[in-house]
């Protein structure tokens, strides 16, 4: 099958209140790395109401052509409305491959855009590499809850599409003097084309996350040693979207209510990444924790949790809080 | 009201494991179930049902023995069972499938006013094939529904967007998938497990169907699986930062952090 006319790796950027998400210049970053091997042009697409203007974000990521839609009715996702415009888009321009999202939009609007064009997609990939012997591209996912990992491949039909969760790849450095162009494409759409109305859209409660179900805990212990230091724990959960857990000292201190305590006398948690800041690690606390990755740092180096950590940081925690808290918000805001 | 539920066979995969050593699944004899979310899916058309009146069919794709879910959805109350299953569906991926699901819808007059689907099989978790065929039936849909209603008037459907929700009113016909908590879905009734027993399941082959051969099984399937390869655990390094400036040891920790995600 003679493929040499479908050209360009493309991916759909996530728009969510205007905004243009994070994770759009994840995937720009990945296709760029793809491009590397396969020779293609970056080529980016952005749906939505009065969204020209972010045309330059995507540029800046690493897109080398920017179409944009731009249409009032494309304000919030629809289904079908976002199919017309982009399948029309797609058959006239023959991508080789196509990164969407993998968010409810793009879980949603890969699939009907692989109907509308007739080619496969792969849901949820975790690995993204270029087969060097036939140009493929490699789409891999766990499967079978977790316990194996796919590799998938698209030799006989184009595009080769998959959906990529937030936060698998690394954000690429935004360079603000790369060029690109701004290539703006017609919305052919009415009323009619939209399959839903938006009637509302109700944020998200600001409820206190219980520990037991946390991604994430930032816990402290005894080598807290004031209330000033407690607070800062609080701002780095906040900034990590995580919640705060306490050895039972700290409890019984007051700086925390017992519903935070971890450990033998308070809760069993499992989140994916514990931090432990100023806890020793005895196994009174220790045993009520099950974390896929631990992070400790402790005054003393020789503090048991030190062998247990897979990260375990030696440091003064009122100087090292507040420079990690610093850090962290520098990343997040790259 | 006519309604349509589209659901799967799917092996329980919390009872299977992977025997460490070869890489190979180990079954254990792991049954074969409806799948959970389709069973939401079901009770959401059943529901509507009792509100609208009408008929709840169900359609399941899959190899003879996938007419069990077929029963197991009529104990639950559905009205029709339809099971396509032909060796040329064989090997579909979810394109192929959501193709000759679509060519049933149209055998069956293509003229339901609502189709539920689950939100994903547990045995791929791939969330495809109700949004493919909404699209190839030209209609609107929903993805992973929390709740839908039906005011009398308008279908009133809330999706799920990061931690908010969007509420959307859909215009009809339309396909809606069910996420686990769009209800709590009912048992089987003692007189629907006896209607089991005088229920037809209606079968449909690629002969039925008004479909193209190459659009249909392996080879209307444009995913392929090269290969598959026991899970590398997530790159931790085992860091240990000691005799640092605390500013030092900070900035240390966060870049290792970023590089494997963390922040």
């Amino acid at each position: 099958m003679d493929f040499s006319d479908y050209k360009g790796i493309y991916v759909v950027a996530e728009v969510r209140g205007g905004n243009v998400e994070k994770v759009t210049g994840e995937l720009l970053g990945e296709a760029r790395k793809l491009a590397a091997s396969t020779g293609d042009p970056v080529e980016a697409v952005l749906i939505g109401s009065g969204i020209r203007e972010k045309a330059s974000e995507l540029i800046a990521w690493g897109a080398d052509i920017v179409y944009v839609i731009d249409s009032p009715l494309l304000a919030h996702y629809d289904g079908k409305a976002y199919e017309k415009v982009l399948g029309g888009l797609l058959k006239e321009k023959k991508p080789s491959a196509i990164l969407f999202a993998a968010t409810p939009y793009g879980r949603d609007l890969a699939p009907r855009i692989a109907s509308a064009v007739v080619c496969g997609v792969t849901a949820d990939v975790t690995e993204l590499s270029v087969d060097e012997k036939t140009g493929l591209i490699v789409w891999s996912r766990p499967a079978m809850g977790g316990n194996i990992m796919a590799d998938i491949i698209s030799p006989l039909y184009r595009p080769q599409v998959g959906t990529v969760r937030p936060g698998t790849f690394d954000l690429p450095e935004a360079d603000a003097s790369r060029e690109g162009r701004i290539v703006d494409v017609p919305a052919d759409l009415t009323e009619v084309d939209l399959g839903t109305i938006l009637k509302e859209i109700i944020p998200a409660p600001k409820e206190e996350n219980p520990i037991e179900e946390a991604r994430i805990i930032v816990a402290g212990g005894r080598g807290i040693h004031s209330e000033e230091e407690w607070a800062m724990l609080h701002e780095l959960a906040d900034l990590l979207g995580g919640s705060v857990g306490a050895s039972r000292p700290i409890c019984e201190l007051g700086w925390e209510p017992h519903s935070s305590q971890i450990g033998q006398t308070g809760k069993s948690v499992a989140p994916h990444i514990y931090f432990g800041f100023g806890i020793s690690g005895a196994m009174q606390h220790m045993c009520g924790v099950k974390a896929d990755i631990v992070i400790a740092v402790n005054r003393d180096k020789k503090a048991p949790i030190m062998e247990m950590a897979d990260y375990a940081v030696a440091a003064d925690l009122k100087e090292f809080l507040p420079a990690f808290i610093a850090k962290v918000k520098e990343l997040r805001d790259r | 009201m006519k309604i349509l539920v589209c659901v799967k066979q799917v092996v329980d995969t919390s009872k299977m494991e992977v025997d460490p050593n070869t890489g190979r699944l180990n079954r254990n004899g792991a049954n074969s179930i409806l799948n959970p979310c389709d069973r939401n899916a079901l009770e959401a058309a059943l529901r509507l049902k009792s509100q609208t009146g009408g008929t709840v069919t169900v359609i399941t794709m899959g190899p003879p023995q996938a007419g069990a879910v077929l029963l197991e959805a009529v104990s639950m109350g559905a009205d029709d069972v339809y099971l396509i299953t032909d060796r040329a569906f064989g090997g579909a991926d979810t394109l192929a499938t959501s193709y000759t699901l679509a060519a049933a819808v149209r055998k069956l007059g293509n003229d339901f006013d609502l189709i539920f689907c689950g939100e994903e099989s547990i045995d791929s978790n791939t969330a495809q094939v109700g949004p493919e065929v909404a699209a190839m039936l030209g209609i609107a849909d929903v993805s992973a529904a929390v709740d839908f209603q039906w005011d009398g008037e308008k279908a009133v459907v809330t999706r799920q967007v990061g931690e908010g929700r969007e509420v959307l009113e859909l215009k009809l016909p339309a396909l809606v998938t069910a996420s686990p908590a769009l209800n709590t879905p009912r048992y089987p009734s003692v007189q629907g497990i006896l209607r089991k027993y005088e229920t037809e399941i209606h079968q449909l082959t690629s002969a039925d169907l008004d479909v193209e051969p190459d659009r249909i099984g392996l080879k209307g399937s444009p995913t392929q699986v090269r290969g598959i390869r026991p899970v590398v655990p997530p790159k931790k390094e085992n860091l240990k930062i000691e005799d640092q400036s605390p500013a030092d040891a900070a900035a240390q920790l966060a870049d290792a952090l970023a590089k494997v995600h963390v922040i």
